[in-house]
C-alpha cells in the first residue's frame, strides 16, 4: 500500500467518526441538573403563552428574551416525544416535522414549554412552565391578507398574499407591480372558499372589481349611472350574490394623536348579481338620508346586515358652520330580510343602536353557525384601523345580547374573519406598537368566549420586529387561491371579458340621486 | 523578440497611454465637473444589510443589480470616491469592448474605436438620472461575453446546456440587460463562428425567455421583463443615448459580417485606410484618437449639460446641510422656477433670518404655493416636506410625509431616522424601535442607531436631545385636522396654540404678504414685539404703507413702524406711477428696473391677484 492509500484510509475513517460525532450529538438532549427556579414565566416573543392553538398551525417559533449564554426549551404533551432544542441564542426554531407530530397526536390536551437558561455565573434557571391548550378543531389552512407599509396618501408597492397556515410557505395573490401600481384591496372569499372570490383595483384603467368564478378572473365594472365603485363586499350563501358598499371617503390627518382619519362623506350599499350581472338597491339600504356600509350577510342568506348613520349634514356642528363633528359620527348595526327565492327585500331592523352601545359599530361578521356576530366598536367612525381605542364585540343573535371580547387591546383591533368551523377568528391589530397591524388568531368557543390570541407565527420570529409592513384585511380560506397572479393581472385589464354591470333602475324608484353631491359641501373641522 | 511583436508591443503601451489619458480626463470630468455626490439628490440608494429587505431584491430578474447598486452607493461618500468608482466602470466597458473586439477582429490592433461606449456611459452618468445597475449590468453582460466567446465548449450538447445555463443565469441576475449578452452571442456564434443552429438557438431562447418567464413563473410585467437594467425605465435625459450603447456593439457584428463580402470588404478597407490617414503610424493615430474623443466628449456634455438641473441638485444639498447662505446664493442663479424652488429659497431665508427683508428679492411668481408647497408639490419631495413641517413643529404631518418617503423612496437613514425620532418624541417607543432597529441595518449608521435606542429605552433623556428640546418646544397640545391644503389658517392657528413659534410667525406673515391679506397683518403687529425684533422687517414696513392708505388707518402707528427711508421709496414709485398717469404698464419698465424687489412692485406686477381684496388705485 502505497502513502496516497493510507491517506484515503485515514480520510474516511476521519468522515466516518465525524458523522459518527454529529450523530450522537444531535440525538443526545441535555440535562439540566440543578437548575434555580425562577419563580415566574420566561419572557418570550411573540408571547406564545396561555393561548389555545390549532392542532394544524405552523411550529409557533419564537425568540426568548431573556439574557443568558445557553439555552434549552423543551416541548412536550401528553403523547408523543417531546422536542427538546439547545442553543446560544435564545432563538427558538422547532423542527416542523416533530411539531407536526407533537401537535396533531394531542389534540385537546396541553402543549407544555420548558424553558431554562445558563445565566453568566454558570448557573441553569428553570422558568415556569408555558402551558397552551391544544383545541380539538383545526382552523381552515390559508390567510389571505394585503400586506404593504403603512398607507396614508400614496403607496408603490402592495400587494395581497396567501399564507399556508400549517407552515410558514407565503405566495403572491397579486402584486400591484403587475396593474400599474394601483392600489387592490377587500378580498372576500364565497365562504372560504377560493373558486370564487373577488377583490378590487382602484386607481389607473384598471379600476374595477376582479371577480374570479370557476378558475377565471373578470373585470367587473360596477360604476353605473346609480351606483359607483364598489368597495366592501359581502357574498351571499347562495354564491350569485355579492352585496357591495360605494363609498365616497376622504382621508384626512389629525395633528394629535393617531395621525390618520377617514370619513365617510356618502355610502350606500347594493347587490350584485353575477348570473344577471345586474346591480340592484332598495331605498332602505341606499337612503338617501343616511350613510350605509360594511354590507356582511347571515348565513343562511335571509338577513343582509350593515352599519349605518345619519347623513353628514346631520352631524353639522352648530358652533363652527359648515364643519362636522367628527367624534359624534356612530354607525348603528342593522339588518334587512332578504328573502332569497323571490329575491325581495324584508323589513329592516336595528340590531343595536350606537346610542345604547356608546361607539361606533362597524364591520360585522357573521358566524357561520349563525349564532353570533362579531363586529367592531370604536368611539366614531367608520374605518375603525384608525381610531386607537377599536375593539372586537359579539353579539348573540337569538338573545341580542353583545358583549366587548376579552382578546382587546388598548390599541385598534379590527377587521375580523371566521374560520369556516366558526371556531377560529383571525383579526388585526396594532397591539404592538399602534402602528403596525399584524393577523392575530383566536379560539372561539361554542359560548362565545374568545381565548387569548397569538400573532401568525413566522419562520423567523425576529422577523416582526425590523418588518416595515403591515399585514391588512386577514381573510380564511380552505384552500390556496388557484388563479396565478399573471391571469388576474391579465384580466384587471383585458377588455375581452370584461362587463360593465347593468343597473336595475326600477330598485331606485325612491332614491335620491342628488344625495352624493349634497355631501360634497360638508366640511371636516379645521379648528 | 520579431520586429512585428516589437511594433505590437509598442501599440499596446501606446493604447494603455490612450486609456490612461481618457481616463483621466473622464475622472477629471466627474469630479470637477459633474459632481457626482448630487447624483445622490435624484437617486436614493436605500439598502439595509436585513433578510427580508435583500430578500426583495432576489425576487425579480436584475434585482441582484439594483441590490449591489444600492449597496454601491452607500459607500459614495465623497465626489472623489464616486469618481473613481465611476472611472473605473468605464474603464471595465473599454476593456470587454476591447477584448470582444480582439476576438472579433481574430487579434486586430484596436485604438479609439473601444473606448466610444465607455465615453457615451460617461456622459450618461453626468445627467445625474442614470442607474448605476444599468451600468454594473452592462459590464456583467460583457464580461459574461468575452469569458463564453473564449471558451464555449466545442460539443454541441454541451454548448446549448453551457449556453442556456448561463442565459437564465444573466437574466436573473441583470434582468433584461441580459439581451446585451443573448443577442451578442447570438450574433457571435451566426456571423463569426458560423454555427448557425446555435447562434438562432441563443437568438430565439434569448429573445422569448422574459415574455415565457413573465407570463409564467416570475412577478413582472412584460415590459419590465425586457428592459429591466437594458435601458432606463423612466424618461431620462438623452434616452437615445443609452439605446445607442447596445446598439453599438449590434452595429459591429453587422459591419463584420459586410466585411466578409469581398465586395463591401474593399471599400470598407479603403474608408478604414482613409479613416487612419494612411501613412500616420499607430501613435500618432491613438493621439489624434485620443483628442478627438476627447473633444468631441466635451462638445456633447457642453451642448447637451444642464445646468440648471445641477443647481437645482446643489440647492437641495445645500439645504439638506444647512448651508442657508450657499442655497440662497445658488438659488440666484436657478433660471427655471417652480413651487418646489421657491418653497426651498423661502425656507432657506426664514433660516438665515431675513425671509421677511429679503423675500421679494426673488420673484415670487407661485405666491404662497411658493412658501408652502400644494399636494402634489408635497408628493415630488416627501422627504423635504416631512423636514419642514419638523421645523414648522407639526410632528404628525412630519410623520406624515417621512412616511410617503419610506414608500416612494425606500428606507434611507435620513427617513428611518426621522420616523424613529418623530414616534419617540411623541411616546410611541415600541414604534420608534422598530425605525432604529431599521436604521441599525445601513451601512455607516450603526452607532447612530444604537445611541438612538438607548434614548428610546430611557425617555428622560430625552429632554436634553436638541432636535427633541427643539420640536417638544413647538408642538401642538390641541388637535386640529390637516387636509393637504394650504391655508394661513394652519399657520394661525399653529400660533395661538403656541405663540412662541417663531417659524409659523414669519410664514403667517409671509403668507399675508403673498395673499395681500394686508388686515392680518396689522393684527398681528404687536407679535413683532414679543418676538424683540430690533425694527419691523422691510417688507411688512412696504405691506403697512399700502394699508395706510385706507382712511381708517392710524397714521400715528405708521410713523413708529416704517422707516423714512421706506417712506421715501414708496413716495418715488407713486412719483414713477404718476409720471405715467397711472398707467401700470407704460410704467412697468421703469418700475422693474428700480423696484423689483419691492412689495409693491409684486402686487402689482408679480401676482397682481394679490391684491383683489385690497384698493385698487391705492398707490395713487
Amino acid at each position: 500500500m502505497n502513502f496516497n492509500n493510507y491517506i484515503k484510509i485515514a480520510g474516511y475513517w476521519f468522515l466516518l467518526i465525524s458523522i459518527v460525532f454529529f450523530c450522537v450529538g444531535c440525538v443526545t438532549q441535555k440535562n439540566i441538573p440543578d437548575a434555580k427556579p425562577a419563580g415566574r414565566l420566561p419572557g418570550i416573543q411573540p408571547d406564545y403563552s396561555g393561548i389555545v392553538i390549532p392542532p394544524n398551525i405552523a411550529p409557533l417559533n419564537f425568540s426568548i428574551k431573556e439574557t443568558g449564554e445557553d439555552f434549552v426549551v423543551r416541548i412536550h404533551s401528553k403523547n408523543g416525544e417531546p422536542i427538546q432544542i439547545e442553543n446560544n441564542s435564545g432563538l427558538i426554531q422547532i423542527p416542523m416535522k416533530q411539531w407536526k407530530r407533537l401537535v396533531s397526536e394531542n389534540p385537546g390536551e396541553e402543549l407544555i414549554v420548558d424553558i431554562y437558561l445558563k445565566n453568566q455565573a454558570g448557573q441553569w434557571i428553570s422558568f415556569n412552565p408555558i402551558v397552551n391548550k391544544i383545541a380539538q378543531e383545526s382552523m381552515d389552512g390559508y390567510l389571505s391578507f394585503r400586506r404593504f407599509k403603512p398607507l396614508f396618501n400614496l403607496w408603490k408597492k402592495m400587494g395581497i398574499f396567501q399564507r399556508c397556515l400549517e407552515n410558514f410557505d407565503e405566495k403572491p395573490i397579486l402584486l400591484n407591480r403587475l396593474t400599474q401600481d394601483n392600489c387592490m384591496n377587500c378580498h372576500t372569499f364565497w365562504q372560504n372558499e377560493t373558486d370564487k372570490w373577488l377583490l378590487h383595483l382602484r386607481g389607473g384603467p384598471g379600476t374595477a372589481m376582479l371577480l374570479v368564478t370557476d378558475g377565471k378572473a373578470r373585470r367587473v365594472n360596477t360604476k353605473t349611472k346609480f351606483s359607483g365603485v364598489a368597495a366592501y363586499s359581502a357574498w351571499h350563501p347562495s354564491g350569485e350574490l355579492v352585496a357591495f358598499s360605494v363609498s365616497k371617503l376622504l382621508l384626512f390627518h389629525h395633528e394629535m394623536g393617531e395621525d390618520r382619519d377617514v370619513l365617510d362623506r356618502s355610502s350606500d350599499i347594493y347587490v350584485y348579481d353575477i348570473n344577471t350581472n345586474t346591480i340592484t338597491t332598495t331605498p332602505q339600504i341606499s337612503d338617501p338620508h343616511r350613510m350605509e356600509i360594511w354590507p356582511a350577510w347571515s348565513p343562511d342568506g335571509t338577513y343582509l346586515y350593515f352599519c349605518s348613520a345619519p347623513e353628514l349634514e346631520s352631524y353639522a356642528d352648530s358652533s363652527r358652520s359648515g364643519e362636522v363633528a367628527l367624534n359624534k359620527i356612530k354607525y348603528d348595526l342593522m339588518r334587512i330580510a332578504y328573502d332569497p327565492l323571490k329575491h325581495s327585500w324584508g323589513n329592516l331592523e336595528t340590531v343595536i343602536s350606537s346610542s345604547d352601545i356608546g361607539l361606533s359599530i362597524t364591520e360585522p361578521r357573521v358566524s357561520p353557525d349563525g349564532r353570533f356576530v362579531l363586529f367592531t366598536a370604536a368611539s366614531n367612525s367608520q374605518f375603525p384601523i384608525y381610531i386607537q381605542s377599536a375593539d372586537l364585540y359579539v353579539l348573540e343573535v337569538k338573545t341580542n345580547r353583545w358583549k366587548k371580547l376579552e382578546l382587546n387591546s388598548d390599541k385598534a383591533d379590527s377587521f375580523h374573519s371566521w374560520s369556516s368551523n366558526g371556531r377560529w377568528i383571525v383579526f388585526s391589530s396594532k397591539r404592538e406598537d399602534g402602528l403596525f397591524t399584524k393577523p392575530y388568531f383566536s379560539y372561539f368557543d361554542t359560548s362565545g368566549h374568545a381565548a387569548k390570541p397569538f400573532v401568525l407565527p413566522q419562520e423567523n420570529p425576529l422577523s416582526y420586529e425590523t418588518s416595515l409592513e403591515i399585514y391588512n384585511a386577514p381573510e380564511f380560506t380552505k384552500e390556496p387561491v388557484h388563479i396565478s397572479p399573471q391571469d388576474l393581472a391579465k384580466a384587471a385589464f383585458s377588455e375581452q371579458d370584461a362587463l360593465n354591470a347593468k343597473f336595475d333602475s326600477t330598485s331606485v324608484a325612491e332614491k335620491n340621486t342628488n344625495k352624493t353631491n349634497s355631501a360634497k359641501q360638508v366640511r371636516v373641522p379645521s379648528k | 523578440m520579431t520586429g512585428s511583436d516589437k511594433n505590437r508591443v509598442s501599440a499596446k503601451i501606446d493604447v494603455w497611454i490612450q486609456e490612461y489619458l481618457v481616463f483621466t480626463a473622464c475622472f477629471l470630468y466627474f469630479l470637477l465637473g459633474v459632481h457626482p455626490k448630487l447624483i445622490l439628490e435624484l437617486q436614493f440608494p436605500a439598502f439595509l444589510m436585513d433578510v427580508n429587505f435583500l430578500k426583495d431584491f432576489l425576487q425579480i430578474p436584475g434585482g441582484l443589480m439594483d441590490g449591489l447598486s444600492a449597496f454601491i452607493m452607500r459607500f459614495w461618500l465623497s465626489d472623489f470616491i464616486i469618481s473613481v468608482f465611476l472611472t473605473l466602470c468605464c474603464w471595465c466597458v473599454a476593456f470587454f469592448t476591447r477584448k470582444w473586439l480582439e476576438v472579433l477582429t481574430a487579434n486586430r490592433f484596436f485604438h479609439t474605436f473601444h473606448l466610444i461606449p465607455a465615453v457615451l456611459l460617461a456622459f450618461l452618468h453626468s445627467q445625474y438620472d442614470f442607474n448605476l445597475s444599468i451600468t454594473l449590468a452592462f459590464i456583467v453582460n460583457l464580461a459574461f461575453l468575452n469569458l463564453i466567446i473564449r471558451w464555449n465548449p466545442k460539443q454541441v450538447v454541451l454548448q446549448i446546456i453551457v449556453d442556456i445555463i448561463a442565459i437564465v443565469f444573466l437574466f436573473w441576475i441583470t434582468g433584461g440587460a441580459f439581451l446585451i449578452y443573448g443577442v451578442l452571442f447570438g450574433l457571435h456564434e451566426l456571423i463569426v463562428k458560423k454555427r448557425y443552429i446555435n447562434g438562432l438557438f441563443i437568438l430565439v431562447f434569448s429573445s422569448l425567455l422574459p415574455y415565457v418567464a413573465s407570463s409564467s413563473i416570475i412577478l413582472i410585467t412584460l415590459k419590465q421583463a425586457y428592459l429591466h437594467n437594458l435601458i432606463p425605465e423612466n424618461s431620462i435625459k438623452f434616452l437615445s443615448i443609452a439605446y445607442i450603447i447596445p446598439l453599438f456593439y449590434i452595429l459591429v457584428y453587422v459591419i463584420a459580417s459586410f466585411t466578409k463580402i469581398g465586395a463591401v470588404t474593399k471599400s470598407f478597407e479603403k474608408i478604414t485606410g482613409f479613416i487612419r490617414l494612411g501613412k500616420l503610424n499607430i501613435r500618432w493615430q491613438c493621439v489624434l484618437g485620443t483628442l478627438l474623443i476627447i473633444c468631441g466628449t466635451i462638445l456633447l456634455t457642453d451642448i447637451t449639460y444642464d445646468n440648471n438641473q445641477r443647481l437645482d441638485l446643489e440647492l437641495n444639498q445645500y439645504m439638506q446641510d444647512g448651508r442657508w447662505d450657499d442655497a440662497i446664493h445658488t438659488a440666484r442663479q436657478c433660471t427655471v422656477a417652480s413651487p418646489f424652488l421657491f418653497h426651498q429659497i423661502n425656507l432657506a431665508l426664514f433660516q438665515s433670518g431675513t425671509l421677511l427683508d429679503n423675500m421679494f428679492s426673488f420673484q415670487q411668481y407661485f405666491g404662497s404655493s411658493g412658501l408652502i408647497m400644494d399636494f402634489n408639490w408635497r408628493s415630488y419631495s416627501p422627504a423635504k416636506t416631512s423636514d419642514f413641517y419638523w421645523k414648522l413643529g407639526l410632528i404628525n404631518e412630519s410623520l406624515h410625509w417621512a412616511h410617503e418617503a419610506l414608500e416612494l423612496k425606500g428606507p434611507t437613514p435620513e427617513i428611518l431616522k426621522r420616523l424613529g425620532m418623530a414616534y419617540m418624541i411623541k411616546g410611541d417607543h415600541i414604534a420608534a424601535k422598530r425605525f432604529f432597529l431599521n436604521l441599525k441595518n445601513v451601512p455607516f449608521y450603526e452607532k447612530t442607531a444604537d445611541d438612538l435606542i438607548r434614548l428610546n429605552d430611557s425617555p428622560s433623556e430625552l429632554a436634553q436631545v436638541r432636535d427633541a428640546q427643539y420640536i417638544q418646544s413647538y408642538m401642538l397640545s390641541k388637535d386640529y385636522i390637516h387636509l393637504n391644503t394650504t391655508s394661513s389658517a394652519e399657520l394661525e392657528l399653529l400660533l395661538n396654540r403656541n405663540p412662541s413659534n417663531k417659524m409659523a410667525f414669519e410664514y403667517l406673515m409671509a403668507y399675508y404678504l403673498l395673499t395681500g391679506n394686508l388686515n392680518g397683518i396689522v393684527n398681528y403687529l404687536p407679535a413683532f414685539g414679543f418676538f424683540r425684533y430690533s425694527h419691523i422687517p422691510r417688507y411688512i414696513q412696504e405691506a403697512l404703507l399700502i394699508a395706510s392708505l385706507k382712511s381708517n388707518f392710524d397714521q400715528n402707528k405708521l410713523n413708529n413702524l416704517v422707516q423714512p427711508i421706506t417712506r421715501q421709496y414708496f413716495l418715488n414709485y407713486q412719483q414713477i406711477l404718476n409720471k405715467y398717469k397711472g398707467n401700470i404698464y407704460d410704467a412697468a419698465p421703469e418700475l422693474q428696473a428700480q423696484f423689483a424687489d419691492t412689495y409693491w412692485y409684486y402686487l402689482m406686477y408679480v401676482r397682481p391677484e394679490a391684491r383683489q381684496s385690497e384698493m385698487k388705485n391705492e398707490f395713487q
